[in-house]
C-alpha cells in the first residue's frame, strides 16, 4: 500500500473511514497529493463504502472542493459510495455556496454515516 | 511600499503601515474613492508562482485578527485572497514567472478592500458557467469566484478582465 501522507485511513467493517491530516487544504501540491491517495482508494485499493470525516478540516480551497468533485466521479465510476461527515459550520457553508451540497452526500458525524452507508 | 521575491524572503517589516484619513485610488484609469480611515494599508509583486501569495496572504490575515477579526468574516477574508491570488497566478499569468502579480491591500477594524491584478489577457466573468445550476455541479470551475462574491460585500472587474477589486464590511459588531 502507498504511504499516505495526506490522509489517515481507517476500517470500520466493511467501511473505509478517511480523515485529513491538514487542518487547511490550500497547497496546491498537497492537493494534488491528496487527491490521488483519494483516487487510490477506489482505484488501487477497489474500496467499495467510504466515509471522508471532515472533522479536522477547517479551511479548504476552490481548487480542494475540484478534487472532490474528481473523487465522487471515480467513486461512482467503480459502483463505490461515498459520504462525508464531521463537518463544521464553515466548511459547510462553502459546500452549501457553491451547491455542492446537493451533489455529495453530507451526515452530521461518523456514526450517522456509518448507520447509513 | 512592499517588495519581495519570494514567500521565503518575506520580511514583514518592509509592508508599509500609515494611517490614511480619506483615502482616493486612483488605478488603470478609474477612479474609486473609498473615503475610509484605513489602518494599514500594503502592496506587493508577486512572482508567478505556486504559493507565491502564501506569505502575503498570511501577514493580511494576522493584521485582520490584530484589528479584531474573527469568525466568518475573517474565513471569508482568507476565502478570498485564497481564490483570487490563485486565479491571478495560475490562470491570469498562467504560472509564467516572468508576469507578475500586483497586490494591493487596505485594512481597517471595520473593512477590508483588495485589488488583484495580473498580467494576462482577461476574462469576461459573465462567461464563466455558473458552478451552481445543477447541470454544472462537476464543472471544474467557477467556485472561486461564487465563493469571493458570497463572502465579499462587492466584487468587481475591469473591462480587461485582469484587474480584480473587492471589498468587504465587517459584520460582527465592532465595539
Amino acid at each position: 500500500m502507498a504511504t499516505q501522507r495526506r490522509i489517515k485511513v481507517n476500517e470500520s467493517g466493511q467501511v473505509t473511514v478517511v480523515t485529513f491530516n491538514d487542518s487547511k487544504i490550500i497547497d496546491e501540491a498537497e492537493i494534488q497529493e491528496f487527491g490521488q491517495e483519494l483516487y487510490d482508494l477506489v482505484e488501487r485499493q477497489g474500496r467499495k463504502k467510504i466515509i471522508l470525516n471532515f472533522g479536522n478540516v477547517e479551511f479548504l480551497s476552490s481548487a480542494a472542493l475540484g478534487k472532490l468533485i474528481g473523487f465522487d466521479k471515480r467513486v461512482k465510476q467503480h459502483g463505490a459510495e461515498l459520504m462525508l461527515s464531521n463537518i463544521r459550520p464553515e466548511i459547510y457553508e462553502v459546500f452549501a455556496i457553491t451547491k455542492l451540497t446537493k451533489l455529495f452526500e453530507i451526515k452530521d458525524d461518523e456514526a450517522d454515516a456509518l448507520a447509513a452507508i | 511600499m512592499c517588495r519581495y521575491a519570494s514567500p521565503l524572503a518575506f520580511d514583514s517589516r518592509q509592508w508599509t503601515l500609515r494611517d490614511l484619513a480619506l483615502d482616493r485610488i486612483h488605478i488603470g484609469g478609474v477612479l474609486t474613492v473609498s473615503e475610509h480611515a484605513w489602518t494599514w494599508t500594503a502592496q506587493t509583486k508577486l512572482p508567478s508562482r505556486r504559493g507565491a501569495h502564501m506569505a502575503c496572504m498570511q501577514e493580511i490575515l494576522d493584521t485582520l485578527k490584530d484589528l479584531g477579526w474573527d469568525g466568518r468574516d475573517l474565513f471569508g477574508v482568507e476565502m478570498a485572497l485564497e481564490e483570487s491570488l490563485t486565479n491571478a497566478i495560475r490562470h491570469g499569468n498562467s504560472l509564467d514567472e516572468s508576469k507578475q502579480v500586483e497586490v494591493e491591500c487596505r485594512v481597517s477594524r471595520e473593512r477590508f478592500w483588495l485589488q488583484v491584478v495580473d498580467e494576462g489577457e482577461g476574462f469576461k466573468p459573465q462567461l464563466v458557467p455558473d458552478c451552481t445550476a445543477d447541470e454544472n455541479l462537476e464543472c471544474l470551475g467557477g467556485r472561486g469566484l461564487a465563493l469571493m462574491k458570497a463572502y465579499m460585500t462587492s466584487v468587481e472587474y475591469n473591462d480587461r478582465g485582469n484587474c480584480v477589486t473587492m471589498e468587504k464590511i465587517r459584520s460582527t459588531p465592532v465595539d
